[in-house]
């Protein structure tokens, strides 16, 4: 005849611990207490029957952590509301994994013919930004003809010529 | 089939692309890009501003040991300064300038937010709880106002921000310090470390993600369209906006992939709700009205241990 199991949700702790779990040493499931030096098992990682086990066999008398629920019920690994949330998290994981993988070897494989799209002239990001912050300047408007033909070699300027003094006329 | 070993193992596995992403960004030669538009010098360019203000989130947000963060920010920062410098990347036109205005716009958004209250903490660590997305009347109020006086600025310095440098003094190098290239810079730098800011917010808030994606997606083109139409550009204005938002949409997108690993993990950018013992301003007005204070509206995972 088998021994009927403790239900968990009838646990009851009397005095909460504060030590952090984050501190112990040890796996999900069992970490040992440094300060009780005790080992703490993870009721939340097993599976229901397990942990009624555990709980069963050493007759309370050990240092558990658990997730309890606000209706009073204990949050176990075989829980179907964690299953379905484990699975959600497979899926989602699995997902962003393999849509980071595909846009690496898509970009890889299809950048230049998405390049081809873009405007001609397009600017890559920094220089947009460059572009942005230090537009060209605008210079003045010169109002004027161009000039366009050969330019000579500087000459030295030349010598003014003695001013020649002409006589008067006669009878002026 | 165990649930948890292969949901860590495609976790490990996203870090791990992402890390690649980043080292093969990082490593490659400048000989191996392609034309500007390519989606390898998208990727190098978005990396600039990206890495910056993850550094910068990691020593504001992030909880742990704040030597560390104080110590540890400034050297990955100057190292980020350094890569950004080496001369075989041949970065165009890309100016060590921008970092310090970047830096120091991302971080002061940074300890806006920390300020108002979010941190990174982990929530559903076993993959059994999520927490519902949190939404506070007083955040909108603060961010509709901040939006609004932020245009209202904008707006004013219109004048001097369109204003072309006039040719002469351009050309003689005597341009005013506080003239409409340093106004721009400072305009620009700022907006990039909101689009980076903003990409962080989106995937590490609580809540569903594409929606936040969705409203980014929306708020980038804008973005660079009012930039583009603030900057009085009148020629090619169309291409000056595709220009910008595909700049804007390489840096989100960089950064956002970056701390996807982040929110695969179970960690999250919120406002932690309030010990019951610990009296708060607004709770302590609530009880004043006599309106009761909210449920907690996640199920709270409740510790217990006992010897």
């Amino acid at each position: 005849m088998t021994e009927k199991l403790l239900s968990l949700d009838l646990i009851q702790i009397a005095t909460p611990c504060q030590v952090s779990w984050d501190d112990m040493a040890g796996d999900d499931r069992v970490r040992f207490c440094s300060h009780c030096r005790l080992n703490v098992y993870n009721l939340s990682e097993m599976p229901r029957a397990a942990a009624e086990r555990l709980v069963q066999e050493r007759e309370g008398r050990l240092c558990v952590r658990f997730y309890r629920r606000h209706d009073g019920t204990v949050l176990t690994r075989d829980c179907p509301v964690g299953i379905r949330a484990l699975r959600q998290r497979v899926v989602r994981s699995a997902c962003a994994l393999a849509g980071l993988l595909i846009a690496m070897f898509s970009a890889t494989a299809f950048g230049s013919r998405l390049t081809r799209m873009l405007p001609s002239g397009f600017r890559s990001p920094a220089s947009a930004i460059y572009n942005w912050t230090t537009p060209r300047p605008a210079y003045p408007e010169f109002v004027g003809d161009v000039v366009m033909g050969g330019c000579p070699p500087p000459m030295p300027n030349p010598v003014p010529a003695p001013p020649v003094l002409v006589p008067a006329a006669p009878g002026e | 089939m165990n649930l948890a070993r292969w949901s860590r193992l495609a976790e490990w596995g996203v870090l791990a692309a992402v890390v690649l992403l980043h080292v093969l960004l990082m490593a490659s030669s400048s000989r191996w890009l392609g034309p500007p538009g390519s989606p390898e010098v998208l990727g190098r360019e978005a990396l600039i501003y990206c890495q910056p203000a993850l550094i910068l989130a990691w020593a504001v947000c992030v909880p742990g040991r704040w030597w560390l963060r104080l110590i540890g920010a400034p050297a990955l920062l100057w190292l980020g300064l350094w890569w950004g410098a080496v001369p075989h990347l041949n970065l165009p036109d890309y100016d060590s300038v921008y970092f310090a205005p970047f830096a120091a716009a991302t971080l002061a958004l940074l300890i806006l937010i920390r300020l108002g209250g979010l941190r990174m903490q982990t929530v559903g660590a076993n993959g059994q709880l999520e927490m519902p997305p949190q939404f506070s009347i007083r955040a909108m109020i603060g961010a509709t106002t901040a939006i609004a006086a932020i245009i209202g600025v904008l707006e004013y310095l219109r004048p001097k921000i369109a204003a072309n440098p006039a040719g002469w003094e351009a050309l003689l190098g005597e341009v005013p310090w506080f003239g409409p290239s340093t106004i721009r810079t400072l305009v620009m730098c700022s907006a990039l470390a909101l689009v980076s800011v903003g990409a962080i917010a989106a995937v590490l808030r609580p809540g569903a993600v594409w929606l936040r994606l969705v409203i980014l997606a929306v708020a980038i083109p804008s973005l660079a369209g009012y930039l583009t139409q603030l900057a009085g550009i009148t020629s090619e204005v169309s291409q000056r906006t595709i220009e910008l938002t595909v700049a804007f949409a390489a840096l989100a997108s960089l950064t956002a992939v970056s701390v996807l690993p982040l929110r695969l993990f179970g960690y999250r950018l919120l406002r932690p709700a309030s010990e019951p013992g610990r009296s708060r301003l607004p709770q302590r007005v609530l009880g004043l009205l006599r309106v009761p204070r909210r449920l907690p509206s996640a199920p709270v995972a409740v510790s217990e241990n006992a010897s």
